[in-house]
C-alpha cells in the first residue's frame, strides 16, 4: 500500500510540476480552466514607506494604497470627480460640506462603514501629534462632524473650492473600531480598508500582494490577485517587463520606446503628464532680479527642440501646467524661441556682452533626464551670451537649499500637481504668504487669494487667466514643458491606459 | 592566554565602535536638514518647524549627541525618520539578504579563484596560467554595474534562463553572485598563484618531498596550509569591501538587501537608518577581522598571543 501511495504522490507532483512549468512561461495564456487565478503584476520605481494610507503622500504609494482604501469622492482617469464612499454632496454654506454616505459598504474584516469612520479618519489626519504626511494636503479642514450614521460634514477654515480634489488624493477612510483595536503598527503592517482589493502580504523591497475583495460594493474586480513590485533601476524594470515578470511598468525611458513597440507581446501607453518641468529664478538677487534678463532667458531657450530631440517629441510646451489641471488656460503659451530678441533684452538690461548665471541641478529626480536637459539649456543660453555656471548636487541638497532660500540663479525643478488644481502650484511657488520661494508680487497675491476662496468656477477661471498673464509677463521661471507619462504594458492587460497624473486604478482591469 | 587576548580585543572593539558611531553621527548632521525632505513640497514653514521639533532636531548639537550615546548604550538605534519604525528592525530585516549575497559571491570567488590560482601556479607558464591571468584581469576590470546589466540582458532577457531581479529561489542568486564575486575572484586568482608559487619554492617543501612524501600529500599538508595565510588575510579585508559593493549589485538586480536600503536612507537623510547600517556593518567587519586573526592560530603554529 505504501508503494502505491508513493507512486500516486510522485505522479501528482510530477503533473503539478508540468502544469506549473507551462503556466510559468512568460506570456503563455492561462490554462482554460475556471479556477486558474488572474494575476496582474505592476512595477513602479519607488517602494512605499508604509502601507498606512495616511503615512505617505507620494502618488506612487497612494497608487498602491488606493486599491485597498477608498475616499469619499474618487478622481477618475479624466481627472473628473466621481462618487465613491459618498453618493452625493452639497455646500450647506461656503465653509461646510455635507456628504451623504453609501449604505451597505463593509470593510475587509466585515465591519460596517458609517460616518463614524469618516470622522475618525479625518480626526486622525488632522491631529498634528500623529505627524502624518498627508495632513498638508487637507490642512484646510477644521473638523469633521457626524450628522447621522450615513451623513457627515466637513468644516473648512475658510472657503475651499478645492476640497473635493484634496480628499480624493489622500482622504482615505479607515475603519475606526478595527484601527483602535489593532493599533497603529499592526494596522500599518496589515491594512484593512473598504476598497476593491484586500491586503495579503508585504515582503519589503520584493513585493506587495493583494487579492480581490469579493464583497466590494460595486462588484468584485476582474483580477484575482494584484502584485506590486518596486524596481528602481530602470534597465532592471524594463527587463522584468520584457520577460513577462511584470505586466505594467512605469517611467519607460525614451530609448526603450521603440524596443517595446517592436515587441509583439508589449505596447507603449502614454499620455500628457500633469508633471511640469521648469527652472525657478532667484528673483531677489542680481542678475535675475532684472525682469529683462529673465525674459531674455525665456527667449533664448528653444524648449520645442529639446522636446523633439531629447524626448522624441513625447511632451508639450506649457506655461504652468497641462490643461488637465483646473485653472490652466492653454491659450497662454510660454515664450517663443527668439535669440535675437533675447540679445536685445540683454543689451537693454546692461549686459551687451552677456553675463554669468549660476545654474543648479540635481543628479536625478526632476525630469526624465536632468543631465541632458541641462546640457541643452546651457548650450542654448551660451548662444546668446549667457554663461551658465552649473553646479550639481543630490536631490536632497537641492530641496534643502530651496527651503532655506539659499538657491541662487536658476534651478531645475518639477511639480507633480497631486491635487490637480492651479492653487496647489500657487501655494508652492507664487503666493508670498505660503510659498517657499521668495518671489513676491502683490497684484498676484490678491488674485490668488480671491481664486482660492471662490466657489464660482467661471470666476476662478477668469482670475487664473489673469494670474497666468501676470506670471508670463513677469517671468519668475524659465517655462519649459510637460513630459508625457510613458508606461510599458503587456498586451494581455485590458482596460487600462496611462493617466495624466500617473494614478493607477486597477478595478476595471482584466487580463488574458 | 587566548582568553586574555580576546578580552583585550573586546575592549579594542568597543573603542573602535564608539569612534565609528561618533563619526557617522557628525557626518550625517553635516549632510543637511532631513525635514526638508520628509514633508511634501506643499507643506508650510510652520509644519516643517513642528516636525523638526518633534524629531528633536532643533536642540543643540551636544544635547543630540548625548541622547544618541545614551540610546546606543541601551542598544536603541533610534526610530527611522521616514518609516516610523525602529531603525534596528529595518537593518536586521534586510541583513539576511545581503549576507546571502555576500556569502554566495565569496563562495563563487573562492571556487574560481582557488581553482585557477592553484592551476596557474602548478602549471606555471602554460596555457592554464595565461587563462588564469585573463580571468584575473577581466574580473578586476569589469565594473559590477556593467557586468550586472549585461548579465541580465544576456541570461534573462535574451536566453530566458534566469530571473532578472528579486529574491526567492536559488536561481535569483546566480547572476548577482557572479556579478559581485567577479572582482574578488580576479584578486584571489592572482594572490593564490603568487602565494602558492612562493611556498612551493621554500626549502621545507623540497625537503619533505625529498624525504619521500608523495607530492599530493606534500601539497596538501605543507603548501596549501602555509599558502592560506596571506589569502585568508586578503579575503578578510576584501569581505568588508564586498559589503559596500553589494549596494551596486543590489540596485541593479533589485535584490532586497541592506545596501539598497542604506543608499535610499542616505539620499533621504534618514539619519537613524544610516547610523544603524554603519554600526551594524562596522560590528560585522570587526568580528570578521577577529575571526581572521584567530584562524592564524590554526594555520601558523609560530603565532602566539601574548
Amino acid at each position: 500500500m505504501r508503494i502505491t501511495l508513493r507512486a500516486a504522490s510522485i505522479a501528482l507532483s510530477a503533473s503539478m510540476l508540468a502544469v506549473s512549468c507551462t503556466s510559468a512561461a512568460p506570456g503563455a495564456p492561462a490554462i482554460a480552466s475556471p479556477t486558474a487565478p488572474k494575476i496582474l503584476t505592476i512595477s513602479q520605481d519607488t517602494e512605499p514607506l508604509t502601507l498606512d494610507p495616511h503615512g505617505d503622500s507620494t502618488k506612487f504609494t497612494t497608487n498602491i494604497t488606493r486599491q485597498v482604501f477608498s475616499t469619499l469622492v474618487r478622481l477618475d482617469e479624466k481627472l473628473q470627480l466621481q462618487p465613491d464612499l459618498a453618493t452625493s454632496w452639497r455646500n450647506v454654506d461656503p465653509t461646510t460640506w455635507e456628504f451623504k454616505l453609501r449604505d451597505g459598504v463593509t470593510f475587509h474584516d466585515g465591519s460596517k462603514f458609517s460616518s463614524d469612520d469618516v470622522k475618525f479618519s479625518f480626526d486622525r489626519i488632522l491631529d498634528s501629534a500623529n505627524k502624518l504626511q498627508v495632513r498638508t494636503f487637507v490642512a484646510t479642514i477644521a473638523r469633521a462632524e457626524v450628522v447621522d450614521s450615513l451623513t457627515v460634514r466637513l468644516v473648512t477654515n475658510g472657503p475651499d473650492p478645492v476640497l473635493l480634489r484634496r480628499i480624493s488624493f489622500v482622504g482615505f477612510i479607515i475603519p475606526a473600531k478595527t484601527f483602535q483595536t489593532m493599533g497603529v503598527d499592526a494596522f500599518a503592517a496589515h491594512p484593512v480598508g473598504s476598497g476593491p482589493f484586500k491586503f495579503v502580504e508585504w515582503v519589503k523591497n520584493e513585493r506587495i500582494v493583494y487579492e480581490a475583495n469579493k464583497g466590494y460594493w460595486a462588484g468584485p474586480p476582474k483580477i484575482d490577485r494584484l502584485i506590486w513590485k518596486s524596481i528602481t533601476e530602470t534597465s532592471t524594470r524594463m527587463a522584468a517587463l520584457k520577460t513577462g515578470q511584470v505586466d505594467i511598468a512605469n517611467h519607460l525611458p525614451i530609448q526603450e520606446v521603440s524596443g517595446v513597440n517592436g515587441d509583439a507581446k508589449l505596447r507603449v501607453s502614454s499620455t500628457q503628464s500633469t508633471v511640469v518641468n521648469y527652472f525657478i529664478f532667484d528673483t531677489v538677487h542680481a542678475p535675475l532680479d532684472n525682469v529683462d534678463v529673465r525674459r531674455a532667458i525665456n527667449y533664448a531657450v528653444d524648449s520645442a527642440s529639446i522636446l523633439k530631440n531629447l524626448f522624441g517629441g513625447q511632451g508639450s510646451r506649457v506655461l504652468l501646467g497641462s490643461s488637465a489641471i483646473f485653472g490652466i488656460d492653454p491659450t497662454i503659451q510660454p515664450y517663443f524661441f527668439d535669440p535675437v530678441k533675447a540679445k536685445e533684452l540683454l543689451t537693454k538690461a546692461g549686459y551687451p556682452s552677456g553675463l554669468d548665471v549660476p545654474l543648479n541641478t540635481s543628479t536625478a529626480g526632476m525630469t526624465a533626464d536632468d543631465k541632458s536637459t541641462v546640457q541643452a539649456v546651457v548650450a542654448q543660453l551660451a548662444n546668446v551670451g549667457i554663461r551658465a555656471q552649473v553646479s550639481t548636487s543630490d536631490f536632497g541638497t537641492i530641496i534643502t537649499k530651496w527651503r532655506a532660500r539659499e538657491l541662487r540663479g536658476m534651478t531645475l525643478f518639477s511639480y507633480g500637481f497631486s491635487t490637480p488644481d492651479l492653487d496647489a502650484l500657487m501655494g508652492t511657488h507664487f503666493d508670498s504668504k505660503r510659498a517657499v520661494d521668495a518671489y513676491k508680487n502683490s497684484a498676484l497675491d490678491d488674485l490668488i487669494q480671491q481664486a482660492r476662496t471662490s466657489f464660482d468656477n467661471q470666476q476662478r477661471l477668469d482670475l487664473y487667466k489673469q494670474v497666468q498673464t501676470l506670471i508670463k509677463d513677469d517671468a519668475p521661471w524659465l517655462f519649459l514643458y510637460n513630459l508625457d507619462n510613458v508606461f510599458g504594458v503587456n498586451k494581455r492587460v485590458k482596460g487600462w491606459d496611462a493617466t495624466p497624473n500617473e494614478w493607477i486604478w486597477v478595478y476595471p482591469i482584466d487580463v488574458g | 592566554m587566548v582568553t586574555r587576548y580576546l578580552l583585550g580585543r573586546l575592549v579594542h572593539t568597543l573603542v573602535v565602535l564608539l569612534g565609528v558611531a561618533t563619526i557617522v553621527f557628525g557626518l550625517t548632521r553635516v549632510a543637511g536638514d532631513p525635514t526638508a525632505f520628509l514633508i511634501p513640497a506643499e507643506a508650510s514653514r510652520e509644519e516643517r518647524a513642528l516636525l523638526r521639533q518633534q524629531l528633536g532636531l532643533d536642540r543643540p548639537f551636544h544635547e543630540q549627541y548625548a541622547e544618541y550615546l545614551s540610546q546606543l548604550i541601551r542598544g536603541d538605534l533610534g526610530i527611522s525618520f521616514r518609516q516610523r519604525v525602529p531603525a534596528a528592525s529595518i537593518v536586521v530585516q534586510r541583513m539576511p539578504a545581503t549576507i546571502e549575497l555576500v556569502a554566495a559571491s565569496t563562495a563563487v570567488a573562492l571556487a574560481v579563484g582557488l581553482f585557477f590560482g592553484i592551476l596557474s601556479a602548478v602549471k606555471r607558464g602554460s596555457l592554464w596560467d595565461i587563462l588564469g591571468n585573463v580571468i584575473a584581469l577581466a574580473g578586476q576590470s569589469m565594473p559590477p554595474f556593467w557586468t550586472g546589466i549585461v548579465a541580465i540582458l544576456v541570461f534573462s532577457v535574451l536566453l530566458g534562463w534566469l530571473p532578472s531581479s528579486g529574491r526567492g529561489s536559488p536561481e535569483h542568486l546566480v547572476l548577482p553572485a557572479i556579478t559581485l564575486g567577479a572582482a574578488l575572484a580576479g584578486i584571489i586568482v592572482r594572490l593564490v598563484r603568487a602565494s602558492v608559487l612562493d611556498v612551493i619554492g621554500q626549502d621545507y617543501v623540497r625537503t619533505a618531498y625529498g624525504k619521500g612524501l608523495s607530492w599530493r600529500l606534500t601539497f596538501v599538508r605543507h603548501v596549501l596550509k602555509n599558502a592560506a595565510i596571506p589569502i585568508v588575510t586578503v579575503v578578510g579585508l576584501q569581505l568588508s569591501g564586498l559589503l559596500g559593493g553589494a549596494i551596486i549589485t543590489e540596485t541593479v538586480f533589485n535584490y532586497p538587501g541592506i545596501g539598497l536600503t542604506a543608499l535610499r536612507a542616505i539620499l533621504e537623510r534618514d539619519y537613524p537608518v544610516v547610523q544603524a547600517y554603519v554600526l551594524v556593518t562596522a560590528t560585522g567587519v570587526v568580528a570578521l577581522n577577529l575571526l581572521v586573526d584567530l584562524s592564524y592560530l590554526y594555520l601558523d603554529p609560530r603565532v602566539r598571543f601574548r
